[in-house]
């Protein structure tokens, strides 16, 4: 079974107190004063221990109640001792003893009641202060580190979303800079330099007007001219036709591979699909540092996760749209809370973090960038714990003091 | 003449039975609405026993005063007769006044 260790209950006065008393009254070892004394400390011990129990917090309250107890009795003792006793013996025996004396008595009385009545409540005001000072501090600290914080955030995937756009729309226009003026019979020869230029366009296939397939090259195939695939119903054809361009959704060839189909209407000739491998965007995402353990990813249109720092992860495509941010950012792509810089939030892997976002509108996508908030505000809430300790610990001595100036702390005689 | 703290002093004694020392003086006068620091409470009892007042004798020492003595006080002859006079002098000014002092 368990047993708890309790420090024992002192049964006399520490001794280095005693030696320092004993220095100060220069007095013998064995002086009456200093076994008043240390009867004293052991009542006091006694006294807070049976108010405060003996859990090991309180047993160290307790003795800190009883050392400061003796100091200030010791110290007492001390200043009758060495000075006014001292003085009154000085004085010449008659009236000027008498007052001396009295004046002496009555000059420790004044001493406690201003303790007890200017000293103990400035000390109150002034710690008070300090309280509400501190909690406004960091609160305005709070306010101002998640304001910069998501800033910050908010600049990262700003960043991120904007070269995921540039790379795709520097794609598009290298697809169609392949096929602009050339003619038919050199398409194939133009589309391999393109390869040879553009590593992430892995495939090619030129669509007529009439939805039929007039040529395909492939990193990956074998090349094909004039095979006659029908395209006519296929959504990067009726899409790109409609509307000069098409981005389609994330696929995977391989669970590390991920692509995106890109169609672009060619001037009266039909239309140019494109396999676009887009794993540059992981490396993208994976290069985002925010703090020590802050980190990006990116969704869909529909919610789901199409890349993160982890490509194990990716490859199942989570759907994230239930997290309060993506549903957010979802239905209103720059969100309002987002500018009002109040945007906390649950991470993919349910931990509390700040978020903010970004949306590449040509693709749909939301870019998210996000830091825990253990990690934001860890510091600010350690230095706030030590104020409130340090505060804590003032009052409290401050209410003992008081306590102690209120009368003296003796255990009364039993009747 | 005493002073009023030395009269304190010396009816707690008398009111302490068999263990009247520093602390348990301290105590009487505390549990009677007044409060007397240690460091009075010593220069009070020196001075009535320099002015053989009062006497003492030392106790058995105890471990919670780190086997040392106490110092038991008791009133002289002197110091009784002393004491009396002053209270009777009390007595026989407060016998003539009328309330708000009379019980």
């Amino acid at each position: 079974m368990a047993t708890t260790l309790r420090p024992r209950a002192p049964d006399r006065a520490p001794r280095g107190l005693e030696r320092v008393t004993g220095l100060c009254l220069q007095a013998e070892p064995k002086d009456t004063r200093l076994g008043d004394l240390s009867e004293l400390y052991v009542r006091t011990h006694e006294r807070a221990t049976r108010h405060l129990g003996t859990a090991p917090g309180a047993t160290t309250i307790s003795r800190l109640a009883a050392d400061l107890h003796y100091v200030g009795a010791s110290a007492n003792v001390v200043m009758f001792a060495r000075v006014i006793e001292p003085v009154s013996r000085l004085a010449a025996h008659g009236a000027l003893a008498f007052v001396v004396t009295d004046l002496g008595e009555r000059a420790m009385a004044t001493v406690k009641m201003s303790v007890r009545k200017l000293v103990l409540p400035a000390l109150l005001l002034v710690g008070s202060a300090f309280l509400i000072h501190g909690t406004l501090n960091v609160w305005y600290m709070w306010r101002q580190t998640e304001a910069l914080m998501i800033d910050v955030q908010r600049q990262k995937a700003d960043a991120l979303a904007a070269q995921i756009e540039q790379f795709v729309v520097a794609t598009q226009s290298q697809i169609s800079g392949s096929t602009a003026g050339v003619p038919a019979d050199q398409q194939r020869v133009e589309w391999l330099r393109l390869m040879r230029n553009a590593p992430a366009i892995t495939e090619l296939t030129h669509v007529g007007a009439d939805g039929k397939e007039s040529l395909f090259v492939s990193r990956l195939a074998m090349d094909k001219v004039g095979r006659g695939t029908d395209f006519a119903n296929d959504v990067r054809f009726t899409e790109a036709m409609k509307r000069q361009s098409y981005v389609g959704p994330v696929y995977f060839r391989k669970p590390a591979e991920p692509y995106v189909s890109i169609a672009v209407a060619r001037a009266g000739s039909g239309v140019t699909l494109a396999e676009v491998n887009v794993k540059r965007v992981w490396e993208m995402v994976a290069a985002i540092k925010v703090g020590e353990t802050g980190y990006a990813y990116i969704v869909d249109g529909k919610g789901r996760l199409i890349a993160d720092r982890d490509p194990a992860t990716v490859s199942s495509q989570p759907d994230l749209s239930g997290l309060p941010q993506v549903r957010a950012a979802l239905a209103a792509p720059v969100t309002e809370r987002q500018r009002e810089g109040r945007t906390f939030d649950t991470s993919p892997s349910g931990a509390s973090v700040l978020s903010a976002n970004a949306p590449v509108p040509l693709l749909g996508w939301q870019v998210f960038v996000e830091r825990p908030v253990a990690e934001i505000f860890g510091p600010l809430w350690s230095a706030a714990l030590r104020g409130i300790l340090l505060l804590v610990l003032g009052l409290a001595t401050v209410l003992l003091a008081g306590a102690a100036a209120r009368r003296p702390v003796t255990v009364p005689r039993p009747a | 003449m005493l002073t009023s703290n030395e009269q304190l002093v010396m009816l707690a004694i008398l009111r302490c039975g068999r263990q009247p020392y520093a602390l348990s003086i301290q105590d009487e006068i505390g549990t009677h609405g007044h409060s007397l620091t240690l460091g009075v409470l010593y220069t009070v009892l020196n001075r009535l026993e320099s002015r053989k007042l009062i006497r003492f004798r030392e106790g058995e020492p105890t471990a919670q005063r780190g086997d040392r003595p106490k110092r038991l006080y008791a009133l002289t002859a002197i110091g009784a007769r002393e004491l009396r006079g002053c209270l009777r002098i009390l007595d026989s000014l407060r016998a003539g006044v009328p309330s708000p002092l009379a019980n």
